[in-house]
């Protein structure tokens, strides 16, 4: 061991910089998805329940199928994928952080030259990038529709948009329940509640008191969804959903550093 | 190159750390030694930075790890205790994706991952998921990822536990290797292992270092008060043979012990230190016209120290 | 030790999230402040214009209760007879979208309720119309078609209105937008107003409260019997019915004693304001039939009672009466209506319910004259038609665009709650006062809109044998006689009387091909030519509304105006002809297309010509420094189809009132457009011209020489409307900005309907549609499998070659 040797270890660990620490976490992620089953089974599911859903269940509140709509539109899909996502988004979700642990990666992980941050957005965009291939796997049917008449293209936009980043949202939520604890059940769960929770939150008004529908219907993903569904990008909306990732992100960045506590 | 002074760290008010001090130099292979529970792995992942100490200050390099542990972190190579890994990966891609967030640029990245599998034998395992691997090619995975950025300093928790003597021999023989221009610090409660691969040895116990030094070191350190075990015969009682004894100059005790022969008496002497009793012993039990049955300085050799050592406290 | 630190590890853990949630929070409330949207749909369908953005948010505290029938059908029959159905697929989503859209702008402003719970009673209540569609209801009573409902309720401080039928999502802003305004100025003068309203409404819940109580006390008529003279003479049902009431009597009795007394009270308000003496008038008339009936109902004299319980449907529809006239009440401070003058043989785009000839003469007449048997008919089927077609496009030109537009006639009073006045295409001589009645309108701060007709172009029209003038030396052209010019001219706008022709810059006109047969012209089809008459421009006021947004516009026909500003007044120039363009005075100029191009070439053009020209600011009046002409006689025959109330109007006060309020200056606002957009007068007066009762009670066989000219001048207006009806479509933007512009909804005219496009699905048979369900469900996981196979190869493929 020489003197130039251990001059230039530190400096070449700067070389990828943060970002390419997170891409490299978020790359680790997304291969673990595409090199089990668990990915094609998820997505081949979830394509199976839209596209059944698109052309072969009636729309719930008209009692309309596909064919009696009568309209080349995918937003009837597009407003029941959230729902989906509920269900969907924390199965991505909830070994990010919990199998580390459990498995005690987590050591290895946190002891490389990587941030706090930079391990929590690894991860959140390796699911991302999970669920933007889900999308990415929906854009077939999307051409059909728009094969069957004349599809308002934009409004197709909007929707992938607003789904991308409420999913982006459900995301961050199941990420910070992975962080929690050690069980990828409990971290199920635990996502699926919360989000549940946040999308639906803006119906407790009633329950609740009307004064607080306003309030409620700021928390609530699916008032923020209404927009863009109908192709409206609205800057609060993204904000929203901005915040909503960076709160889950710093809170999950917090309880991987409680490890500090003890 | 590692300095660690007033080390403490405690959980939930039991110290599982108490004040250890010790400094590591560039080049030394330090054993860290020490029955389960001792603190071993405490200390290995406060250096690590996976924890921080309660109190107490640790720099590598000059670097504190409170205040820079990512420069800490970055110099380190590190096998934690049940070697974790990710075991849908193939060890190619794993070495590659430990490389690259350990910061080797994507040019030299092949290289390194040749050369740390070359070293670790694995190089005809590249293209396997880890897996499917035997828990001997597991562990050199293991090694494998943590000298893939080829480190200053190698830090290795248990790196033999669970191994057959076979990989075991391997793996020591890999770490000697290793040790020829890297710092390692390896933890175990194996003191042959320490015997075969360490320049130097810290024994830990109950939170405390109780040792710390070469094997001759300690040895030396330990025999500095001699004891010698003496058996004769024809004293007229036992009584008798320790008051004699006891009145020669330089011996600080005299016990008695049994021996396996009903007629012999057994005594144990232990000297003041720095004198040497057999010659004295000898000559007045000549003089005295007794038998001298046996005359045997007790050395106290690093098993016994270490039992020793890590009994009392 | 540990502990402490703990707890401070996740203290500060705590403080920080707490710290990032407080940024977040902060960070959305800032965003809710400043916040941009941008509308990804072909046409922007989605986004508010500033105008209706603005309207919500003055509105703090609105509240919407949105009314959606759960199921609507796809497709009811139109509610124009004839017409083919609507279609209302996805019409409700579109609905929601819109108000989601006032919703997302206006904040905790506004709130949005909708009605989930028996949504069509609800919505009765409140006040919508519903409509019937397809689904029918099998009862005991009958088959009755399925109602549905599809509007809202806007709420603003007390003030209240309604929009229903909302059938049509591309004036769903302008609509929503327009009642935002109304219910602004309404909650802004029911202040003012506040005493007349309470007047009223106490009134008319007095006579609610009466007219429901006596209702209730009444066995009801069952169906069918409520005809049979046979059982109402009887007795049996009438003794019921009287028992019944007597029975109730203290509660009737109860219940319509505040009527007089509230009637009482209302007289000090009298007079103050007309739709509330429009109330008190009826409310009035059944306070006396309530009196009447219970004075009569306590006689023993079983004829007495029958008699009065004759009376009580009037009773009770005079109760409803009041009711209605009190919702017009309560809507008054808030109508800003556009009224239509239909004098001086103007466009006037309402049916004209006036039977030509009246009912009892008509058969007294076909019986004289053999021929009028045949000829009356007839002319009545004719003028069906044309009821019809003023039907359709008062519906689709104006009530469909969000117009409340009543008809005016300038030899009444004009009602207080119009704001503007249309004259469209004046073709015929307005008398003194019908000008002055214009006049002082606008001295009074109303607006004048007035499109000119300057010219009576005939172009392969009709001969009264009904042969088309093929010839293009038969065609005609031949200046109108109005003297609404007149009037302009003291506002500072002369209408020039040349027509524009511009030879470089104009529109096409479409003419009818004939085929020659042996029976004579068979019409064979439409075709366009290009027509320097019809000129284009696109020379704009860029900073008026009224044409900012406005990129060409195409008027057939037009006359260029002279602006001449008067002291005090701003005169706008807003739309200009090129410089190539030239006016027309020749009567000789030529027509034919061909023709008509061959003149202008080599002519070296005189323009811009302004066509279109607003005036404001303080106007002079036209009778300035003049007696005010007579109204005219008061004492003229009742005309059968005057609007009822009418009748209780005393013309005395009227005259005395015009005559006090004469203004010589005003500050209203005039706009004048050269053209009246192809859409030529198709009243009795321009149909039937000359027509006179007087004629056929002779024994005068010109009557059929008569006929024959109506059906020609009929056809020909047909044709003359065809002929340009194209430049019509792109006109429309105008046209309705010039309304809007007209009752001063000046954010309205930056408000336009918004392209709603339906998207339907390609027809596709049954087969078909299986097809694309397995296709939908099956094609895009076999997609994403193939490529995960794809992928799954690769990385084996890759795992075998990976050496060092």
């Amino acid at each position: 061991m020489n003197d130039t040797k251990s001059a230039a270890a530190p400096a070449a660990a700067k070389v990828p910089g943060a970002f390419g620490n997170v891409m490299a976490l978020a790359r680790r992620e997304l291969g673990f998805y595409f090199n089990s089953p668990v990915a094609y089974i998820t997505i081949t599911l979830f394509l199976v329940v839209c596209g059944v859903y698109l052309f072969a269940i009636d729309e719930p509140s008209s009692g309309l199928s596909f064919f009696e709509a009568n309209e080349a539109s995918m937003r009837k899909l597009f407003e029941m994928i959230p729902l989906f996502f509920i269900f969907l988004v924390p199965a991505i979700t909830m070994r990010l952080i919990a199998e580390e642990k459990r498995s005690g990666t987590i050591e290895l992980l946190v002891t490389m030259p990587v941030t706090d941050a930079q391990i929590a957005l690894g991860k959140f965009l390796g699911g991302l990038f999970f669920l933007v291939v889900a999308l990415l796997a929906t854009v077939p049917l999307a051409i059909l529709v728009g094969s069957l008449g004349n599809m308002d293209t934009g409004l197709v936009i909007g929707g992938y948009l607003g789904l991308l980043f409420l999913g982006a949202a459900y995301l961050a939520i199941g990420l910070m329940a992975s962080s929690w604890t050690d069980n990828q059940i409990v971290a199920y769960l635990v996502a699926a509640i919360l989000c549940a929770f946040f999308f639906f939150v803006d119906g407790m008004a009633e329950v609740v008191s009307v004064g607080a529908k306003d309030a409620l219907a700021a928390l609530s993903f699916r008032a923020h969804f209404k927009n863009v569904a109908r192709g409206v990008v609205d800057t609060r909306d993204i904000v929203f959903y901005l915040s909503v990732i960076g709160v889950a992100l710093v809170v999950t960045m917090q309880s991987l550093r409680a490890r500090n506590w003890k | 190159m590692i300095e660690v002074s007033g080390l403490t760290k405690s959980y939930d008010g039991v110290k599982a750390l108490n004040n250890v001090s010790f400094s590591v130099k560039r080049g030394e292979i330090v054993g860290f030694l020490g029955p389960n529970g001792a603190g071993k792995t405490t200390t290995m992942k406060i250096l690590t930075c996976f924890m921080p100490q309660t109190s107490g200050s640790v720099t590598v390099a000059g670097k504190d790890i409170n205040d820079d542990p990512l420069a800490v972190r970055s110099m380190m190579g590190y096998l934690p205790e049940s070697n974790p890994l990710y075991l849908d990966m193939l060890v190619y891609d794993y070495l590659r994706h430990v490389a690259t967030v350990r910061g080797v640029p994507a040019d030299k990245r092949h290289a390194r991952i040749k050369e740390a599998c070359t070293m670790c034998g694995i190089a005809d395992r590249v293209g396997q998921r880890i897996g499917t691997l035997s828990k001997g090619y597991k562990q050199r995975v293991g090694l494998a990822q943590a000298l893939i950025h080829d480190p200053d300093i190698l830090i290795l928790d248990e790196p033999t536990s669970g191994l057959d003597p076979n990989q075991i021999v391997e793996i020591r023989n890999l770490i000697r290797r290793l040790g020829e221009n890297r710092t390692i610090i390896l933890s175990t409660h194996n003191l042959p292992e320490v015997m075969a691969t360490c320049t130097r040895m810290l024994i830990v116990h109950k939170g405390q270092l109780v040792a710390d030094g070469t094997a001759a070191e300690l040895e030396r350190r330990e025999s500095e008060t001699q004891r010698v075990h003496v058996e004769l015969r024809g004293a007229a009682s036992q009584e008798e043979a320790l008051a004699a004894l006891r009145a020669l100059d330089g011996v600080a005790s005299a016990t008695p012990v049994l021996t396996s022969d009903a007629n012999a008496i057994g005594v144990e002497l232990v000297a003041a230190t720095g004198a040497d009793l057999r010659a004295p012993l000898f000559q007045a039990i000549v003089a005295r016209g007794w038998e001298l049955l046996e005359l045997r300085r007790e050395a106290l050799d690093l098993e016994g120290i270490f039992r020793k050592l890590t009994k009392q406290v | 030790m540990a502990r402490q630190k703990k707890l401070q590890g996740a203290g500060q853990t705590a403080l920080l999230i707490a710290l990032v949630v407080a940024v977040a929070v902060l960070v959305n409330l800032i965003s809710g402040a400043m916040y941009g949207r941008a509308d990804l749909t072909e046409h922007g369908i989605n986004l508010l214009s500033d105008a209706s953005k603005d309207a919500v948010r003055e509105l703090d505290g609105l509240e919407m209760r949105v009314y959606i029938s759960p199921d609507i059908p796809d497709e009811i029959p139109s509610p124009q007879p004839g017409a083919p159905p609507m279609k209302l697929l996805g019409v409700p989503q579109k609905l929601r979208d819109k108000i989601e859209e006032y919703k997302a702008v206006a904040g905790s402003g506004l709130t949005v309720t909708y009605v989930k719970e028996h949504v069509v009673e609800e919505a009765k209540k409140a006040k919508l119309k519903t409509f019937r569609g397809k689904g029918a209801t099998v009862s005991d009573e009958g088959v009755e078609l399925n109602e549905y409902v599809l509007g809202l309720t806007l709420h603003y401080k007390n003030a209240m209105e309604t929009f229903d039928l909302a059938l049509w999502p591309d004036v769903y802003e302008f609509e929503i937008t327009k009642r935002l305004l109304r219910l602004k100025d309404k909650a802004d003068n029911a202040i003012k107003m506040k005493d007349v309203l309470r007047a009223g409404e106490n009134v008319a819940d007095a006579v609610k409260k009466c007219n429901d109580t006596i209702d209730a006390a009444l066995p009801k008529d069952k169906p069918g019997e409520q005809q049979n003279l046979v059982a109402m003479l009887s007795g049996e049902a009438t003794t019921a019915k009287v028992t019944a009431l007597k029975a109730a009597q203290e509660d009737i009795a109860a219940a319509c004693g505040p009527v007089k007394a509230e009637l009482d009270k209302a007289q000090s308000e009298k007079g103050k304001h007309e739709q509330l003496d429009r109330v008190l008038l009826v409310a009035g008339a059944f306070n006396d039939g309530y009196e009447q009936i219970t004075e009569a109902l306590s006689s023993e004299d079983a004829q007495t009672q029958a008699q009065a319980l004759q009376q009580m449907p009037r009773l009770l529809a005079l109760g409803r009466a009041t009711d209605s006239e009190h919702d017009d009440l309560v809507d008054s401070p808030g109508r800003r209506r556009v009224g239509f003058v239909c004098n001086g043989t103007t466009f006037c785009p309402f049916p004209d319910d006036r039977p030509l000839v009246p009912q009892e003469m008509m058969q007294a007449l076909q019986q004289q004259n053999q021929i009028l048997g045949q000829v009356m008919p007839a002319l009545s089927r004719m003028q069906d038609e044309m009821n019809q077609i003023m039907a359709q496009v008062n519906q689709s030109l104006f009530r469909g665009r969000g117009f409340d537009i009543v008809r005016i006639d300038l030899d009444e009073k004009v009602p207080d709650d119009v704001r503007a006045m249309v004259v469209f295409g004046p073709k015929g001589t307005f008398t003194d006062y019908q000008l002055y009645q214009m006049d002082q309108f606008v001295m009074k701060g109303g607006s004048l809109v007035v499109f000119l007709n300057p010219w009576d172009i005939d172009i392969m029209g009709y001969t009264a044998k009904g042969e088309p003038k093929l010839d293009p030396s038969q065609w005609v052209l031949k200046k109108n006689g109005s003297n609404i010019g007149e009037l302009l001219a003291s506002y500072g706008i002369e209408p020039g009387g040349g027509l524009v022709a511009d030879p470089s810059n104009h529109g096409q006109i479409a003419l009818m091909v004939f085929a020659q047969t042996g029976q004579g012209f068979i019409p064979l089809q439409m075709q366009a030519f290009p027509y320097p008459l019809i000129p284009t421009f696109t020379d704009f006021d860029r900073e008026d509304p009224l044409v900012r947004a406005t990129s060409s516009v195409t008027l057939p026909f037009t006359t260029s105006l002279k602006l001449a500003p008067k002291q005090g007044e701003t005169l706008t120039a807003l739309v200009s002809s090129s410089k190539s363009a030239i006016t027309v005075d020749d009567p000789k100029f030529p027509l034919d297309p061909i023709a008509q191009k061959k003149a202008l070439t080599g002519k070296n053009g005189d323009g811009p010509y302004v066509v279109v020209a607003s005036a404001s600011g303080t106007l002079p009046s036209h009778f300035a420094g003049k007696d005010a002409p007579k109204a005219p006689d008061a004492d003229k025959p009742e005309d059968p189809a005057k609007p009822e109330a009418d009748k209780d109007k005393d013309p005395a006060k009227e005259v005395l009132e015009a005559q006090n309020a004469k203004k010589d200056a005003g500050t209203g606002r005039v706009l004048v457009l050269g053209s009246n957009l192809g859409l030529e007068p198709l009243s009795r007066e321009a149909i039937f011209e000359g027509f006179n009762i007087g004629k056929l009670t002779g024994q005068d066989f010109s009557i059929i020489e008569d006929f024959r000219q109506y059906q020609a001048n009929y056809r020909n207006w047909s044709t003359k409307v065809q002929e340009v009806q194209h430049t019509l479509q792109d006109n429309l933007q105008l046209l309705s900005n010039a309304l809007d512009w007209s009752i001063q909804r000046d954010a309205l005219v930056e408000l336009r309907a918004k392209q709603v496009e339906a998207r339907p699905l390609e027809p596709t048979d049954e087969g078909d549609q299986s097809v694309i369900q397995a296709t939908g469900v099956a094609l895009p996981a076999a997609l994403f499998l193939l490529a995960g196979l794809g992928y799954v190869l690769w990385r084996r493929a890759r795992q075998r070659r990976l050496t060092l």
